[in-house]
C-alpha cells in the first residue's frame, strides 16, 4: 500500500491538513465505538458504590450460562462457518462454468445475503413451526423424519435451526466471493494440466484447491468473527430458547443487560467477549502472513 | 462429455432451488387467509387466493411508518460515512501520512467487535442526552460502523487514481481539500456509489441497535417493526399479514440489488480480496 | 509411428469467423513442422485444436492414423508448451515438470530419475527447488519445455515458445530448440509469426493466412518458390520488391524480350507483378538499369539500399541487399543489376511461372 510520499512533511499545514481529513472519521470511533468498549472495561471493574471490584468477573465466570453461552457461540460459528465454506465453495465451482441463466442464478444469490437478518429470521419462525409450518411437514411427508420435528422448542433442533437459517442466508455470499477467487485463477493453467493428462478430480487437488487457499483463509476468517457476534437471527428466530439452547453471547449480553437489568455482569461478559475477539484476530494475523508466504504467487 | 453437462445443470437446479424454496413458501402464505395459513398440517400448493393480507398489512402494521423511519436514518447516515469516509480515505492513499497503515488495520480490528458489546454504553449516553427514540440516536452510531468499510473500499480505490492528478491540481494552485472534492472525489465516483449501496443496505439491515433505542412505536424501524409484531395480538399472530409485510420490504430491495449487482459483487469481492 | 494428419478441417467461431478454412495437411514422424502467419491466421486456433483445447466444426483430425476428433486433451497425449509457459505457480520447477509423470502414476524414484535427467539436459539442475515466480523468463522457458520433454508423446506443440524473450535469448534458443527435439526423436509443431524462425528451425513449413492454408513445404521451396504473393512478402527478410508496372514495354531493361511478351499477354487477364528479392540486385558496372540512391540503411554486415530507377516513363523504387564492403552514398546514381532467373512472376497475386 501507501510507499510514495505525496507532499513533503516539511511543506507547511501538512499535518494540519492530515489532521482536518481524519479528524471527523477519529471523533465518529471514538464517541461510538472506543467509548462504549472503555465505558464496559470501567463498569465491569466497579461496583456499585464506584469502587474497584472484581464481582462482576467472578459473578460471570463462575455462571453456567457464561460458559454456556461461550460454546454455544464457538460451535455456532465453526459448524456454519464449516458448512458455509464447504457447500459454498461447490457452488462456487458451479458457477464458474458456462451455463445459460448464470447471470440471473448469480443476481439470485445475492437476494439471501441482502435480506435483512430480522426479517429473514421471521420468515424461518413461520416455516419451522412444528403445526403449520412447511419444513416440518415436508420432512415428514418425506419420510426423512418420523414425524413433524419441533424445531423451535427442542433444544437440539432450536440450535440446529438458526445453523440451517444461517447457511441459508451465508452460503450464497460465500459463493460469491469464493468465486471471485477461482476467477483469479487464469485459464491457460487448466489448459495445461488438461494437456499433461488429468482429470477433472486432480486439476481440483492439485490446482484449484490450493490456489483458492489465500482467498478461502480470508473469507473463512472474515465470517468466522461475523458469526461469533450473531444476535439478530437467534433473538427473533429463538430469543436465546427454549431454555438457553440458542442463548450466544450476543443475545445473552443483551439479556443480562437489559431483561436481568444486571448492567455490570453485562459489561463483563462484554468484555470479555472482546477478548475472545481479540484473540481471534491475533491468530487470525499470524496465520494470514504464515499462509501469506507460503502461497505468495 | 455430455455426462458433466447433465450433472452441471443438476447443481445448477438445486442451487436455484436452495436460493427460492423458502420465497415460494413464504410468497404462498402471503397470499393465502390467515385461516389457511394455520391450516396444520400446511397445505403446500395454492389453494385460495386473497390479497388481503397486503391490505391489511397496512392497517394493522404500521408499514409506512416503519419504512419511512428506516429510509431516513439510512440514507442519513451513508451519506454521512460517504463524507467523512471519503475525506479519510484521501487522507490515508493519497496524502499517505505516516501511520497510515496501522490507522487502516485499527479501522478494521474496531469493525470486528459486535454491536452487542458496545450497547448498554451507548444507551446509557443517549440516554442522558434524551436521545432515545431520535433519528440520531441511530443516524450516529450507523455512521461510525460503517467507517471501517467505507474507509477501507474507497482508500484501495482512490490509491489506483494516478497521484498525477493530484499533483498537477496542487501545483495548478488548490488547496488540499480543492484537490479532494474537485478531482479525487469526482474520479472515485465508481467506488462511492458502490460502497454507498453496501453502507445503505447494512444500515437497512440493522437490528440491536434500533430495537434497543427505538422503543417508541412510531420511530420503529422495519427490521425491528416486522420481527416484534407480538404483543399486540391477542391470540394468533396474522402470519399472512406479516409475511406479506416482510416481503413488502424485501421487493425494492431486491430490485435495488437487481439493477446494482455488478457494483455489490465486485465492492465485496474486493474487499474480501484485499482484507 | 507418430503422425499427425488433418482432413478438410473447418473450425468456425459463431456464424462469422471462420478461424480454419479447410486445412489439410500431414505431419510425418519425427518432422519438424512449423504453422507460420501473422496474427490470427489460424495457426494457433490449429495447435489448439490438435490439443484438444478446441473442438473441430467440421473434418478429422488423426493422430497416429486413429481419428481424434472426440478425445479430450488428457486422451490424445499430445505435450504443450503454452506461450505463456502455463507453469503451476505454487509448485516448484521439480513438481511442474514431474507433474505429467505423477499423473500417469509413475514410481517416485523413476519420476525423480527421469526429471533430473532432463533438467541436466535443460541446465536447470540447480533450479529444481525454486518456484516459477523466482525465475527469469529464459528459465521459465526451459521449464515449460521440461514439462513437455518429461514424457514421450505423440506429438510436441509449441505455441510461440520464443515470443516472449529477448532478441538475443530468441536467435540463440532456435538451434537449441531445434537440437532438443531432434535429440528426442519428437514429432513437433510449431507455432511463429517469425518467419526467420520458422525457416531457421523447420523441416517443413505451412503458411496461413486468415485461417487459409496458402503453401506447405520445405523451407528453401517456401522461399524461392512461393506459391502466391502474400507467401513472397511474408517470407524473407528483407522483405521482397514488388514491381508493377503499367506498360509491360518498360520492363524491357529488366527481362528478356520473350518474357515479355508473355507477360504482355497475361496482363489482360489481370494484375501482373514482379517479385525480386533485395539480395538478387547487385550494383555491377555491366548493369543496365541505372538508378539513384535515395536511402541507405546500415543493417550490420550489410546495407539495405533503396534505389529510384527510371524505366522509360515509369519510376519505381527498390531495395537492394548488399554487403556493407561497397562504398556508396545517397543522392549517386548506380547501375544495377537484376537476377533475372531469380525473378517471381504473379498473376492476380498467384505466381505463375514463366520462360
Amino acid at each position: 500500500m501507501p510507499s510514495k510520499n505525496l507532499i513533503p512533511k516539511h511543506e507547511r499545514g501538512y499535518w494540519r491538513a492530515v489532521i482536518g481529513f481524519i479528524t471527523p472519521v477519529v471523533i465518529f470511533f471514538s464517541i461510538f465505538q472506543i467509548y462504549p468498549l472503555l465505558k464496559n472495561v470501567w463498569l465491569s471493574f466497579t461496583n456499585i458504590n464506584g469502587g474497584f471490584s472484581l464481582n462482576s468477573y467472578h459473578q460471570v465466570l463462575t455462571s453456567q450460562s457464561f460458559w454456556q453461552s461461550t460454546w454455544i457461540t464457538i460451535s455456532f460459528s465453526l459448524i456454519s462457518v464449516s458448512i458455509e465454506m464447504f457447500i459454498g465453495f461447490i457452488f462456487a465451482l458451479l458457477l464458474n462454468q458456462e451455463f445459460k441463466g448464470r447471470k440471473a442464478l448469480r443476481t439470485i444469490f445475492l437476494i439471501p445475503w441482502a435480506l435483512p437478518t430480522a426479517i429473514m429470521a421471521t420468515g424461518w419462525k413461520f416455516l419451522l413451526q412444528h403445526s403449520y409450518g412447511p419444513i416440518p411437514w415436508l420432512l415428514y411427508w418425506t419420510h426423512l423424519t418420523s414425524a413433524p420435528p419441533y424445531f423451535l422448542s427442542t433444544p437440539k433442533l432450536a440450535f440446529i435451526s438458526i445453523i440451517m437459517a444461517d447457511a441459508w442466508k451465508t452460503v450464497p455470499f460465500c459463493a460469491l466471493l469464493l468465486l471471485a477467487g477461482l476467477q483469479a485463477i487464469p485459464q491457460d493453467l487448466y489448459e495445461a494440466m488438461q494437456v499433461d493428462g488429468a482429470g477433472w478430480f486432480f486439476q481440483l487437488r492439485k490446482l484449484t484447491i490450493p490456489l483458492m487457499i489465500p482467498a478461502i483463509v480470508v473469507t473463512l476468517m472474515f465470517r468466522f468473527l461475523q458469526a461469533f457476534g450473531v444476535f439478530d437471527l437467534i433473538w427473533v428466530l429463538t430469543n436465546g430458547g427454549p431454555g438457553n439452547a440458542t442463548m450466544a453471547l450476543s443475545p445473552f449480553i443483551y439479556q443480562q443487560t437489559f431483561n436481568w437489568l444486571d448492567v455490570r455482569a453485562g459489561a463483563a461478559t462484554s468484555v470479555m467477549m472482546a477478548i475472545y475477539i481479540l484473540m481471534i484476530v491475533i491468530v487470525v494475523w499470524t496465520t494470514r502472513s504464515y499462509i501469506g508466504r507460503r502461497y505468495a504467487q | 462429455m455430455r455426462l458433466k453437462r447433465f450433472f452441471l445443470y443438476v447443481g445448477v437446479v438445486i442451487m436455484a432451488f436452495y436460493c427460492l424454496f423458502p420465497i415460494y413458501f413464504l410468497v404462498l402464505d402471503s397470499f393465502e387467509p390467515t385461516s389457511v395459513s394455520y391450516s396444520s398440517p400446511p397445505i403446500l400448493y395454492p389453494v385460495a387466493f386473497t390479497i388481503s393480507n397486503y391490505v391489511g398489512v397496512f392497517k394493522d402494521i404500521n408499514l409506512i411508518t416503519y419504512i419511512k423511519n428506516s429510509t431516513i436514518v439510512s440514507l442519513s447516515a451513508t451519506a454521512m460515512v460517504i463524507l467523512i469516509g471519503s475525506m479519510a480515505a484521501f487522507a490515508v492513499s493519497k496524502i499517505k501520512f505516516k501511520g497510515s497503515m496501522p490507522f487502516m488495520n485499527f479501522l478494521l480490528i474496531l469493525g470486528f467487535f459486535p454491536a452487542a458489546i458496545m450497547i448498554f454504553p451507548l444507551y446509557e449516553m443517549f440516554a442522558k442526552f434524551h436521545l432515545l427514540n431520535n433519528y440520531l440516536s441511530l443516524i450516529l452510531p450507523y455512521t461510525s460502523a460503517s467507517i471501517p468499510l467505507t474507509v477501507w473500499v474507497l482508500a484501495t480505490y482512490f490509491e489506483q487514481i494516478p497521484t498525477a492528478l493530484y499533483e498537477a491540481a496542487r501545483v495548478d494552485g488548490m488547496s488540499r481539500f480543492q484537490a479532494f472534492y474537485k478531482i479525487i472525489l469526482p474520479l472515485g465516483i465508481p467506488a462511492v456509489s458502490t460502497v454507498a449501496i453496501l453502507d445503505f443496505i447494512a444500515c437497512w439491515n440493522e437490528f440491536i441497535l434500533a430495537l434497543t433505542f427505538m422503543t417508541k412505536e412510531n420511530m420503529r424501524t422495519i427490521t425491528v417493526g416486522i420481527s416484534m409484531i407480538s404483543g399486540r395480538f391477542a391470540y394468533q399472530y396474522p402470519w399472512g399479514e406479516i409475511i406479506a409485510g416482510a416481503l413488502l420490504v424485501t421487493v425494492p430491495l431486491v430490485i435495488i440489488i437487481f439493477i446494482a449487482q455488478e457494483k455489490i459483487i465486485s465492492g465485496l469481492t474486493a474487499g474480501a480480496i484485499k482484507g | 509411428m507418430h503422425r499427425l494428419e488433418f482432413k478438410d478441417v473447418y473450425k468456425r467461431f459463431g456464424e462469422k469467423v471462420i478461424a480454419v478454412n479447410n486445412a489439410n495437411f500431414f505431419v510425418d514422424e519425427g518432422e519438424f513442422v512449423t504453422l507460420l502467419g501473422p496474427s490470427g491466421c489460424g495457426k494457433t486456433t490449429t495447435l489448439r485444436l490438435i490439443a484438444g483445447l478446441e473442438r473441430t466444426s467440421e473434418g478429422e483430425i488423426l493422430i497416429n492414423d486413429k481419428v481424434v476428433n472426440a478425445l479430450s486433451p488428457s486422451e490424445r497425449d499430445v505435450a504443450m508448451v503454452f506461450q505463456s509457459y502455463a507453469l503451476y505457480p505454487h509448485m516448484n520447477v521439480f513438481q511442474n515438470i514431474a507433474i505429467p509423470l505423477q499423473i500417469r502414476k509413475m514410481a517416485k524414484k523413476d519420476i525423480q530419475m527421469r526429471v533430473e535427467s532432463i533438467a541436466q539436459m535443460l541446465g536447470i539442475t540447480n533450479l529444481l527447488d525454486r518456484k516459477p515466480r523466482e525465475l527469469s523468463g529464459g528459465q521459465r522457458q526451459r521449464v515449460a519445455i521440461g514439462r513437455a520433454l518429461v514424457r514421450e508423446p505423440n506429438l510436441f506443440l509449441l505455441d510461440e515458445p520464443l515470443a516472449n524473450l529477448d532478441a538475443i535469448l530468441r536467435h540463440r534458443m532456435r538451434g537449441e530448440l531445434k537440437a532438443l527435439f531432434h535429440n528426442v526423436h519428437g514429432t513437433t509443431i510449431y507455432v511463429t509469426h517469425d518467419q526467420e524462425e520458422a525457416l531457421a528451425m523447420s523441416d517443413k513449413i505451412v503458411v496461413m493466412n486468415y485461417g487459409v492454408i496458402q503453401q506447405i513445404g520445405a523451407p528453401e521451396e517456401v522461399y524461392k518458390r512461393p506459391v502466391n504473393k502474400f507467401v513472397a512478402v511474408f517470407v524473407g527478410n528483407p522483405q521482397i520488391n514488388i514491381i508493377e508496372v503499367g506498360n509491360i514495354a518498360s520492363l524491357s531493361k529488366l527481362i528478356s524480350s520473350q518474357k515479355m511478351m508473355t507477360l504482355e499477354k497475361l496482363s489482360h487477364e489481370g494484375k501482373v507483378e514482379i517479385g525480386i528479392r533485395p539480395e538478387n540486385i547487385t550494383l555491377s558496372e555491366k548493369g543496365n538499369v541505372k538508378g539513384k540512391v535515395f536511402l541507405i540503411e546500415p543493417m550490420g554486415a550489410n546495407l539495405l539500399v533503396s534505389v529510384e530507377i527510371s524505366l522509360n516513363s515509369e519510376k519505381i523504387r527498390v531495395k537492394l541487399f548488399i554487403p556493407n564492403t561497397f562504398n556508396i552514398s545517397e543522392g549517386e546514381e548506380v547501375p544495377l543489376s537484376f537476377k533475372e532467373e531469380e525473378m517471381l512472376f504473379f498473376l492476380n497475386e498467384r505466381r505463375v511461372d514463366i520462360k
